[in-house]
């Protein structure tokens, strides 16, 4: 078979093409055994509770996690999963388990078909090169860790980068594969580090040709409009990112800053086992590797990686494989970061390029380009001795093919080395989740104990908790992580070592948190994850048994209640929570950067409840904390980006507590706006966000360590919206909207990819018209 | 002087003292002041078999020597932190042989040990410390999953004893003993040795290749100053044997590369890459990382290399 010609051989591809499939269910066969949902190690898990998939899906509207540079290029996944799950009445876990093999199996046949349709490469040889590809440690690492839009990604890489090719390599503007090619990357970015990695991928692409084809000024030119229309073009289908990514600019830049994860968070590996495209980040590839074999899976893994460095001595395909190896290099050489050799350039591009460093985080997805290049790469190498060297082909190739599956050997085992766990839930999780989320109420729940952003100690699942797994609609009070505020840790670290009561339920209140849910068999994680000094102080107090005794003192504020009859969720109600927005009985202006010490102020105004308190920063100079009387206020939660407020008072200042979390981009505005709101169309949206009169001029200030608050000048909303002022008898009715600015911004851009996918159909298919009618006309 | 004599001239000039200031910097950052001495205690002072994993709060690595001077304040350990950040901590203690309490004990963070570089314990000098025989002990106290460091092969204890400078600096017999003292700390340091000697090795083999002549000035052509740029930047990372070692491997390689089809040396990098599970169990991580960062940089400059021969044969 090596020997005979299969140049244009269709059975031969589609039987080959078939192998991959079957290999790829091969390699998921205990989840395809199993009914239950597939339990993945880390945060992108995949929904246990078949209502978390429609509140996933809700969240491409009204998108509000709690920090302003939303990472919503890869929502469209969930309403693909809600579309199979909700519309069609598939199972959850046959999708579940569908949404790891097709995108195992679809990077196994992009690969085969790129080595054949590209580069004309033996069959046998693209299988290897589809092969490698598919049981590549970064497949592996990306299912066990259920990152799974990130796995699509990787898929269809090869099939970007074919259509990059065409459309540089042609000499007119290709719009078909510039369109398709868009589309593609659009999928790929739905996991927002390809962007950069994409990037790279194509800069280097681009560079190389022009450098090796000594190309004119003509020329690069024509590319760089090619290049630039691909990637606008696909940014503008996911145009939310583009729009809420260039808001936060305005006003958040340190804060985006802040909020990656930089690179140095995860191990960076050294240039030895960097060749091997692990050893950074997550390590479930290399920890799947049997004891007793180690040293044969690393002799065979390092003989892959010489086979594919040797690809720089063949003659015939020199273009091509120059290409591969030099992104083969380049991506070793960022994956291995801060390492020896020169790893201060790495590190210095990292902290003098901000934006990249943020969305490198995790740099061992780079290696997606090594991957690539190294099948393709591998590929050449086994074409070459095909083609030239029959005989040393006929014991190299099943060599190669043997090395291949033993450096595959993690994924032998049909269940990723028994990283999934295969969770068939009893009805208590629906029902408490049901019972929890429902409605359309504004407070939040505590989940018990404090969890770490993944998991509990002794929980039952690997990776997430289950209950608290995408439970969007309303903010868990969860400590450690993004969205944790001051006043939630200080929550946490009461609840385990202090006895006051009353502070336990004044920040509870301020939380306001309504639903208790506590499950007594979990273990919190959170401690080893606050400074050391804490947790050698701390460790004796940090357990189940303190929290509940602090709860149930709570009582009767904090009562029990048993509304679903769980055995292993204990479920309470907090009677005396603070509405989400309230005018506070008093203001306290504290100039202490210590949250402890604002409670300390706070005991001498538990007759005041609720409070405000501010830190003297905020405020101007000469700002006076003015008199005022309370007023009567209602509201209503439209949607989790959207409150209606009624109030009605005398003439005067008074603050105004909205208690979610602080972010500048939360706003006052008229209720006049509020059905625009709702019914966003593009240039709505657009003229709102531009409209510099659209809320009022009152600064949001931070309030009490968590929440937001304005000080509301009554005159200065009838003069300025008199449309959301009445006078009703001596008092004035204000009706207000509390607004998340930055959603605008969000919508525009849904807009806007709305439209770009409709103008791109209809180019599409008017091309393509074209093109068929000329093919009947010559004919 | 032709053109070619005063560049040759410009180079060996620059190698060397390429040479002299690495050396220099080298030695200011590895020695200490006038008024410490510095004694090394071979492996065998530890009362275990190296290495000793920390990874369990029992388990207690235990070494006794003798001090050659007085006023011991330091001693100093290599651990192996197996190239991770560890959270833990450990307890270091020092007692005199036969005394009951322990003279000093501190704990310290694990996350500040590496491989590269000799941890020193510091604590209040013992005066009257020459012949006397002490005990140490190092024990984890708190580990975190997975995060332990280790007691490493191949790494003397060393002790440091610091005098009244003054003093040694107004006595010329102290002055005199004391210079002798850190001349032959120095010699007999090999890795120090090992340090200069590679710091001088690229001039060292332009030397050796400019006499042999054959052709000559050869080593001034092609692409082989590029080779030399990326030994003496690599080298510049470094001082250890693999750096002399491959640098030699290279220059007796190079001829042989540069007329033959094949490139021997990145032939030979390739075939090499199966080796690193073998070197990396005969030597350390620290090793084998410097010797496969070189292979990967003579890969990726031979890359380059073939862009660029390739550019040029496409302009053609």
């Amino acid at each position: 078979m090596l020997t005979k010609n299969f140049a244009n051989h269709k059975i031969l591809d589609l039987i080959l093409v078939l192998a991959i499939i079957l290999i790829s269910v091969f390699v998921t066969r205990e989840i395809m055994n199993s009914s239950g949902i597939p339990g993945l190690r880390d945060d992108w898990n995949f929904p246990f509770i078949e209502e978390q998939v429609s509140s996933l899906s809700q969240r491409s509207t009204n998108y509000w996690v709690g920090y302003p540079l939303s990472r919503n290029l890869g929502e469209f996944h969930w309403s693909i999963v809600d579309l199979f799950v909700n519309k069609l009445d598939i199972s959850l876990s046959l999708v579940a388990y569908l949404n790891i093999v097709i995108p195992i199996a679809m990077s196994g046949i992009l690969m085969y078909l790129f080595c054949r349709g590209k580069y004309h490469l033996h069959p046998l040889s693209s299988l290897v090169s589809g092969i490698f590809y598919m049981l590549s440690p970064l497949v592996f690492n990306s299912v066990v860790s259920g990152y799974l839009p990130l796995l699509v990604g990787y898929a269809l890489y090869p099939l970007f980068l074919w259509l990059f090719l065409n459309i540089i390599e042609k000499k007119s503007i290709d719009i078909i594969s510039i369109i398709t090619g868009a589309f593609i990357l659009r999928i790929i970015i739905g996991q927002d580090n390809n962007i950069v990695i994409a990037s790279i991928m194509v800069t280097i692409v681009q560079v190389y040709f022009w450098l090796v084809g000594n190309e004119s000024i003509k020329k690069i030119s024509l590319d760089l409009v090619k290049t630039s229309a691909l990637f606008v073009l696909a940014l503008l289908f996911g145009a939310s990112f583009l729009t809420t990514f260039i808001y936060s600019l305005n006003s958040n830049i340190a804060l985006i800053q802040d909020l990656s994860i930089s690179w140095n968070t995860f191990r960076t590996p050294l240039i030895h086992t960097a060749f091997l495209l692990d050893g950074a980040g997550y390590q479930y590839f290399f920890q799947a590797i049997p004891k007793e074999i180690n040293l044969i899976w690393s002799f065979s893994a390092y003989v892959i990686i010489s086979i594919v460095f040797s690809s720089v001595l063949i003659k015939n395909q020199r273009k091509n494989t120059l290409l591969y190896l030099l992104i083969s290099l380049i991506a070793i050489f960022i994956f291995k970061g801060g390492s020896y050799p020169f790893g201060e350039i790495n590190l210095n591009l990292l902290y003098k390029i901000p934006l990249v460093f943020g969305a490198l985080r995790n740099s061992q997805y780079i290696t997606f380009l090594a991957s690539l290049s190294y099948a393709v790469l591998l590929g050449f190498v086994l074409n070459y001795l095909i083609i030239e060297r029959k005989k040393i082909a006929k014991i190299v190739f099943p060599a190669t093919l043997s090395l291949v599956l033993i450096y595959a050997i993690p994924f032998w085992t049909g269940d990723f080395n028994n990283n999934f766990q295969l969770l068939t839930l009893s009805d208590e999780y629906a029902k408490t989740y049901n019972y929890l989320s429902e409605g359309n109420k504004e407070t939040s729940v505590l989940m018990l104990p404090m969890y770490e952003p993944l998991a509990y100690k002794n929980s039952e699942t690997a990776g997430i908790d289950v209950l608290s797994a995408h439970f969007y609609d309303r903010r868990i009070s969860r400590i450690i992580g993004i969205g944790g505020s001051a006043l939630e840790k200080l929550l946490a670290e009461k609840l385990y070592t202090s006895t006051d009561s009353a502070q336990i339920q004044s920040i509870i209140d301020h939380l306001n948190i309504e639903d208790i849910a506590y499950r007594p068999e979990f273990e919190s994680r959170v401690l080893r994850f606050l400074e050391m000094d804490y947790h050698s102080k701390n460790k004796d107090y940090w357990n189940n048994q303190n929290i509940l005794k602090n709860i149930h003192q709570l009582n009767p504020n904090v009562v029990p209640v048993n509304p679903i009859e769980t055995s292993t969720i204990q479920l309470f109600k907090n009677k005396s929570y603070i509405p989400l927005i309230h005018v506070p009985k008093t203001v306290i202006v504290t100039s202490s950067e210590k949250p402890q010490d604002k409670y300390e102020q706070r005991l001498y105004a538990t007759g005041q409840i609720p409070y405000l308190v501010i830190h003297s920063s905020e405020l101007p100079r000469d700002f006076i904390i003015p008199n005022y009387t309370i007023p009567e206020l209602s509201f209503n939660k439209i949607n989790p980006v959207l409150y209606q407020v009624r109030i009605l008072t005398q003439k005067q200042v008074f603050p105004l507590v909205f208690m979610d979390l602080y972010d500048n981009g939360w706003t006052i505005t008229s209720e006049q706006y509020a059905e625009d709101l709702l019914n966003t169309s593009f240039i709505k949206s657009l003229k709102l966000l531009s409209n510099q009169n659209f809320s009022f001029k009152f600064e949001n200030h931070y309030a009490t360590d968590h929440g937001n608050s304005w000080f509301i000048d009554v005159e200065k909303v009838c003069l300025e919206k008199p449309e959301s002022c009445k006078k009703v008898n001596d008092q004035y009715e204000l009706d207000l909207l509390i607004f998340y600015k930055p959603e605008l911004a969000y919508q525009l851009g849904q807009h806007v990819s709305k439209y770009t996918l409709v103008i791109s159909a209809i180019v599409l298919m008017v091309i393509l018209t074209i093109k068929l009618l000329n093919n009947r006309k010559d004919e | 002087m032709s053109f070619k004599q005063i560049t040759s001239t410009v180079i060996m000039l620059t190698l060397f003292f390429y040479g002299v200031i690495n050396s220099l910097i080298y030695i200011k950052q590895s020695e200490d002041s006038l008024s410490v001495i510095r004694h090394n205690y071979s492996t065998k002072s530890y009362k275990q078999s190296l290495p000793v994993d920390l990874d369990n709060v029992s388990t207690i690595a235990k070494a006794n020597f003798t001090s050659k001077s007085d006023n011991l304040g330091i001693v100093a350990i290599r651990f192996n932190n197996h190239n991770r950040v560890n959270h833990g901590q450990i307890e270091f203690r020092i007692k005199e042989v036969g005394t009951d309490k322990w003279y000093y004990k501190n704990i310290y963070n694990t996350d500040q040990f590496r491989l590269e570089a000799d941890f020193t314990f510091g604590f209040p000098l013992i005066k009257d410390s020459k012949n006397k025989k002490y005990e140490i002990e190092i024990q984890p106290t708190y580990l975190t999953p997975l995060e332990y460091v280790s007691i490493p092969k191949g790494f003397p204890i060393i002790t440091k004893h610091q005098y009244d400078s003054s003093e040694i600096k107004n006595n010329y017999v102290t002055l005199t003993r004391f210079l002798i003292i850190k001349a032959l700390n120095t010699v007999s340091d090999i890795r120090t040795l090992l340090a200069i000697l590679s710091y001088f090795t690229p001039w060292l083999i332009y030397v050796i290749i400019r006499k042999l002549k054959k052709p000559p000035f050869a080593f001034l052509t092609d692409n082989t100053f590029i080779w030399l740029l990326i030994i003496i930047l690599v080298g510049s990372q470094d001082s250890e044997l693999t750096f002399i070692v491959s640098s030699i491997v290279f220059a007796a390689l190079l001829p042989a590369s540069l007329s033959s089809k094949v490139n021997t040396i990145l032939l030979l990098s390739i075939l090499s890459l199966p080796l690193v599970p073998l070197v990396f169990q005969l030597s350390n991580y620290v090793i084998t990382q410097r010797l496969y960062g070189r292979i990967y940089l003579i890969i990726l400059f031979s890359v380059i290399y073939f862009i660029f021969q390739l550019r040029k044969s496409n302009a053609k």
